[in-house]
């Protein structure tokens, strides 16, 4: 779908720039030492900590990319939302309050607390790098993606200026900006999915059939039917062969396209949407130029009503999620064909589903293993679903928050007021998907703008301000992901690789020249990175830093005869298993390098397995390495 | 031992006492939310028509995961309430 710029969305988003700039540069005085830079001083209080709890997790990721997915795939978006939300259970209850007792600014920290033992703080320095920087280029390849339809700037425009007002937030006030800026952001999101919710549950659902045609016993019937004068069926070559699509020429060049399919009843024939690319970069819509009179149309919406209802009015919450589970819904789907001139051509066909499959997992590729028969599909559910609930506990942006608090208690209530705040977003992230999806305002060429499009069929105004705070979710987590790395080049690299001391001042220095240097690298990896999937990355990102992160934290924090070279060998094997695991997988290979399956992975989510090896690894050098010492001892 | 370890403005550590009772109250909260959550991902693996069934929200899929945000959130307000110093 076309877009113009919303000026009033970017009115919206630079007042919310300028609000944390004017924050940052106030709070600048704060971070002086290291403390107020890395830490906040250990000053915030608890409830604004919980809600930049929020702030910093609700990344663009989860904000877009699961509103879209349940508004395309139904129950799918939603699993996401329990898994990540599990993840602070642990974080919680296994590890928020050891890990502030023991460290004071990095992850690293609170492994050397331990050990005192710098290979240990190199291994942990080098695994929160690689987790940031994989969690940072979906998060700058989003303001990308955002700032294209919505402010009509090209997609390197939108990662230049994000990056840029983030290396403002982190390098002038660090820890302290950053917090308040989550905080902002956290709450903004909250109150305002709360808004459009209640809204959505306002109007009601309504029914809207989609156009088709019943293909009764024979197809051909249909084409004779509506053979219209001015209407020439087109042969189905190249790409088009052997597809169930019936295509018709318009005298002017425009093309109608229909798909069959089967009906509850009788085959149906439902009508497609086309958007080709031609080899000399144009884009045709149904063949035709695209513009503002010919464009994609918007879709999403509600076939029949329980009860053959046409409309519903107002629902309270329970008879909204009874609505869909009793209706049939369009959800669009989309095909690529190579036409024989070489030009590509995006098929974007609906399919009409009932609400009862949509409430169920298996409708997204990602989950679709659910519904087959075959074991790898379901091992690859329960590995992503595994790593989910371990990775939050084990993301560095996320533990550093831990050290702004006062102390263990601050630090348990806080992850208290983040669980309440991240859990009721899910739950109004769930109304949101299923509203947008019957609300007849979704792009089928674009998942991610189910969210700001559904707050457009309200208002204008709404739009503005959803997609102001979209941008804003960028700003808050790329900047708390850009202080946990410098913090880590500055804190840990320096000191121990390099071997140099700094003073307070200097490593307060040295960690604004790094989150310089950092941007810089996220800003130039999200213009590289433009065509890639955010949401493999941010799977990539939870699957290293469970199997890396998590072995050797509870190694580090609950096991007396764990060693550091256990340690080490825990985060090195888990950080190199899982990535090569992701890389070699099908998935990757097709999907991101567009290369040949290799067929050696059986599935594509590695938790499963590269866990329970990074532990095992770290239990069985410490046991060996154990054995060593009290040798040497004895000897 | 390097300037960062200096601990003036690390907290005291717990008593054993209190370390051991945290460390039960969270081990059987954990255990309870991680029967709420492995048990919806067994289900779905391997009863998933049990998913499928009707009720007063959509069907038990959507029940079991509203459930068990909701249970998240109990499970930590309790955690808050055990293991607040006395």
């Amino acid at each position: 779908m076309l877009y113009h710029p919303s000026y009033l969305a970017l009115a919206f988003f630079s007042l919310l720039v300028a609000v944390t700039l004017g924050l940052s540069f106030w709070m600048g005085g704060k971070a002086k030492n290291a403390k107020g830079y890395f830490a906040a001083g250990g000053h915030i209080p608890w409830f604004v900590n919980g809600i930049a709890f929020a702030g910093d997790y609700l990344s663009a990721a989860s904000f877009l990319g699961i509103c879209g997915m349940i508004a395309f795939f139904g129950f799918d978006g939603f699993l996401y939302s329990i898994g990540y939300l599990a993840g602070w259970i642990v974080a919680l209850l296994v590890i928020a309050e050891p890990l502030k007792r023991m460290g004071k600014f990095t992850f690293a920290d609170a492994l050397d607390a331990r050990f005192n033992s710098k290979p240990l703080r190199l291994a942990a320095a080098i695994s929160t790098l690689v987790v940031s920087i994989f969690y940072l280029i979906p998060q700058m390849v989003g303001a990308g993606v955002l700032v294209k339809p919505l402010l009509g700037l090209p997609h390197w425009a939108g990662v230049v200026m994000v990056g840029s007002v983030v290396i403002v937030i982190v390098t002038t006030a660090g820890m302290v900006s950053t917090t308040w800026v989550q905080f902002i952001k956290g709450g903004l999101l909250v109150v305002f999915t709360g808004i459009v919710v209640v809204m959505i549950l306002g109007r009601g659902m309504e029914e809207k059939k989609l156009a088709k045609h019943e293909a009764t016993a024979i197809m051909d019937d249909f084409l004779i039917k509506n053979r219209d004068a001015n209407l020439k069926q087109a042969p189905n070559e190249g790409g088009w062969s052997d597809k169930p699509y019936i295509q018709y020429e318009k005298p002017d060049g425009g093309k109608l396209v229909y798909r069959k399919t089967t009906g509850e009843h009788n085959p149906l024939v439902l009508p497609c949407q086309l958007l080709t690319t031609t080899q000399d970069g144009r884009k045709l819509v149904n063949g035709l130029p695209q513009s503002d009179t010919n464009d994609i149309h918007p879709v999403g919406t509600v076939e029949s009503l329980p009860g053959g209802a046409t409309s519903t009015g107002p629902l309270s919450p329970c008879a909204f999620l009874e609505t869909i589970q009793g209706s049939q819904i369009a959800t669009w789907s989309k095909e690529d064909i190579l036409e024989a001139n070489g030009d590509k051509t995006t098929v974007y066909y609906p399919v009409i589903k009932s609400g009862a499959d949509l409430l169920m997992p298996g409708n997204n590729k990602t989950f679709a293993g659910l519904r087959g028969t075959a074991w790898q599909g379901k091992i690859n559910f329960l590995s992503l679903m595994l790593a989910l609930l371990c990775g939050t506990a084990s993301l560095p942006h996320i533990l550093i928050r831990y050290y702004t608090v006062k102390d263990a208690a601050s630090a348990r209530k806080s992850t208290i007021v983040g669980i309440g705040a991240i859990g009721i977003f899910y739950v109004l992230t769930l109304f949101l998907g299923l509203g947008a999806m019957v609300s007849g305002a979704m792009d089928p060429t674009d998942n991610n703008m189910a969210a700001p499009l559904v707050a457009q069929s309200f208002s204008p105004m709404l739009f503005a301000i959803i997609s102001g705070i979209a941008f804003t979710t960028v700003l808050g987590t790329v900047s708390g992901l850009i202080v946990a790395a410098s913090g880590t080049v500055a804190h840990d690299l320096a000191s121990t690789l390099f071997k140099v001391h700094l003073n307070d001042h200097q490593k307060v220095r040295l960690a604004r020249q790094a989150s310089l240097v950092v941007g810089a690298i996220a800003i130039g990896l999200g213009i590289a990175f433009e065509k890639m999937n955010v949401t493999y990355l941010v799977g990539w990102a939870f699957s290293i830093a469970a199997s890396a992160n998590l072995p050797a934290l509870l190694m580090c924090l609950f096991w007396k005869r764990a060693t550091r070279q256990g340690v080490v060998a825990s985060i090195t094997a888990g950080a190199l298993s899982s990535l090569a695991w992701v890389l070699l997988s099908d998935d990757t290979l097709k999907d991101v390098f567009h290369m040949e399956p290799l067929h050696w992975i059986p599935f594509s989510q590695p938790g499963i397995v590269t866990i329970p090896l990074s532990m095992a690894v770290g239990v069985a050098v410490s046991l060996w390495t154990k054995k060593e010492q009290e040798v040497e001892r004895a000897a | 031992m390097s300037h960062f370890h200096h601990l003036e403005d690390r907290e005291k550590a717990e008593t054993p006492e209190q370390s051991s009772r945290r460390f039960k109250v969270s081990s059987v909260l954990l255990a309870v939310f991680l029967l709420a959550y492995g048990g919806f991902m067994a289900v779905a693996v391997l009863r998933p028509d049990v998913l499928k069934q009707t009720t007063g929200v959509g069907n038990v899929a959507v029940a079991w995961g509203l459930g068990i945000i909701f249970l998240a959130f109990v499970v930590s307000l309790v955690y808050g309430l055990l293991t607040r110093k006395k």
